[in-house]
């Protein structure tokens, strides 16, 4: 027989409830009363059903601490504990659901708080995607119309993008292992520009591979930028949490990822608007300072027409002067004309007068220049006669 | 901004992806628009624009895309 102290029987229910795989991670639904809040802020209360009761405390900070109230139908989350100062057992509550929230809610809403508070879900680590991706990765299931909604729309939007299909299961036990491995292998692949984990709407159990820590984990590991796109609108998984993006359905994802080519073909247009305007306006401000070059030259030179008038009229003076020259020198010819015809020896010669020569042709004037005998040509108005010289008188 | 060398304009227009041609139309427009250009280097912008603009107008026309399936390539390599 031994005898333990009360510390060593204490210390061993304690451990015992530590230890005990069930107690240390334990669901548990019932009705709660005798509610209070210590100054500290931590709640404590009963859980009871019909025939049996357990003392709970909540410490303050813990999930949904605001659903308690007395009489209020919860499901909980927590461990057991005994609490040695005060010889109680204590089930030490984390988590606190409005009944009804199921286990797989319980379950959602842990996995979701301890992952925020490890930092997954942060807004500054998110990534911006591309605006205009090369490659996308699709993880997704081959057979469903997800992979063809996507298709489809990125064909309508953005035909001149690729897309790599990581195929996977989207539900059931092996399907978060599937999910995790199709994002790591287009990591290791490396073309994509950013990856859409999708998959089409469901219950709560269908979609809860994408609940699964371990695709969370994956997610948010990825190099690539995620776009998660699960269930319908209203469905959010942890997944959602955790992506770059979340898109409400597949077909929105797409819509988000790429651009919508009318959209860029205008814009194109526009550019091209632009640019064809620009240069008109250039060509135009050429255009006018080659007028206004032209302007200034014109006004610079000297007016060629006044010189041409000038020219004119000093040639017509001159004109007018010439002729007049010329008038008085055809005057005056004519005088010199007539003069000269008066003086012409021909004429004196004509009225009978010859012209006397000696033998060397010149011209005898004067009696004295006459020797007898000599030969001499008289010369006629039509002609010359060769005579001698008879005897001189006087 | 584009200088007048217009060095980053490569040669071959046509083997640019469609973001990187869409972001250099919009860099010749913005020169064009600042203006300050010889007549010259302004044209030569110009038709530089202008084929880049049919350029990503020719990608756009693309028909159909490519899906390939990765699991696929990895099984033939």
């Amino acid at each position: 027989m031994v005898f333990y102290t009360v510390n060593q029987v204490t210390t061993y229910l304690r451990e015992s409830f530590e230890s005990d795989i069930l107690l240390s991670d334990l669901y548990v639904s019932g009705e709660i009363s005798n509610l209070r809040r210590s100054a500290s802020g931590h709640a404590y209360f009963t859980l009871k059903d019909d025939s049996a009761l357990l003392n709970c405390v909540m410490f303050r900070g813990q999930q949904g601490s605001d659903v308690l109230e007395d009489g209020a139908a919860v499901s909980t989350h927590g461990r057991i504990s005994f609490y040695e100062p005060r010889g109680s057992t204590d089930f030490i509550v984390d988590l606190v659901m409005p009944e009804g929230a199921g286990a797989l809610s319980l379950e959602f809403e842990k996995l979701r708080t301890q992952l925020e508070l490890e930092g997954l879900f942060d807004e500054s680590r998110k990534r911006p995607l591309p605006e205009f991706p090369k490659v996308i990765g699709v993880v997704t299931s081959v057979s469903g119309a997800v992979l063809h909604d996507i298709t489809t729309v990125v064909t309508r939007r953005y035909p001149l993008v690729d897309i790599l299909v990581s195929p996977t299961l989207v539900q059931g036990d092996a399907a978060p292992e599937n999910i995790v491995q199709a994002i790591n292998d287009l990591n290791v692949d490396g073309r994509s520009d950013v990856i859409v984990v999708a998959r089409g709407g469901g219950s709560l159990e269908e979609l809860w591979a994408f609940n699964d820590e371990k695709v969370a984990r994956s997610i948010y590991g990825s190099k690539i930028p995620v776009v998660s796109a699960i269930g319908h609108e209203t469905d959010f998984t942890i997944s959602d949490f955790v992506a770059d993006l979340r898109a409400p359905t597949p077909s929105a994802a797409a819509e988000i990822i790429v651009p919508d080519v009318i959209n860029l073909k205008r814009h194109l247009y526009g550019l091209e608007s632009q640019m064809n305007n620009i240069m008109d306006s250039n060509l135009e401000s050429i255009r006018a300072g080659i007028e206004i070059i032209n302007g200034d030259l014109i006004r610079a030179l000297p007016d060629i027409e006044l010189f041409r008038r000038s020219i004119d009229d000093l040639s017509r003076e001159h004109d007018t002067f010439f002729q007049y020259m010329i008038n008085m020198l055809n005057v005056r010819v004519d005088s010199a004309d007539k003069q000269l015809a008066t003086l012409n020896p021909t004429a004196t010669l004509k009225r009978g007068f010859t012209v006397v020569e000696d033998q060397y042709g010149s011209v005898v004037r004067s009696f004295n220049g006459v020797r007898e005998g000599e030969i001499y040509s008289l010369v006629f108005a039509d002609g010359l006669s060769q005579v001698q010289s008879a005897d001189k008188k006087l | 901004m584009i200088d007048k060398s217009f060095d980053e304009i490569p040669d071959d227009i046509t083997a640019l992806a469609f973001e990187e041609a869409f972001k250099l139309l919009g860099e010749v427009v913005s020169s064009l628009e600042e203006g300050g250009l010889a007549l010259k280097d302004s044209v030569e912008l110009y038709k530089k624009g202008m084929m880049l603009t049919k350029h990503c107008n020719d990608l756009l026309n693309k028909v159909q895309i490519d899906i390939t399936n990765i699991k696929e390539q990895f099984e033939e390599s």
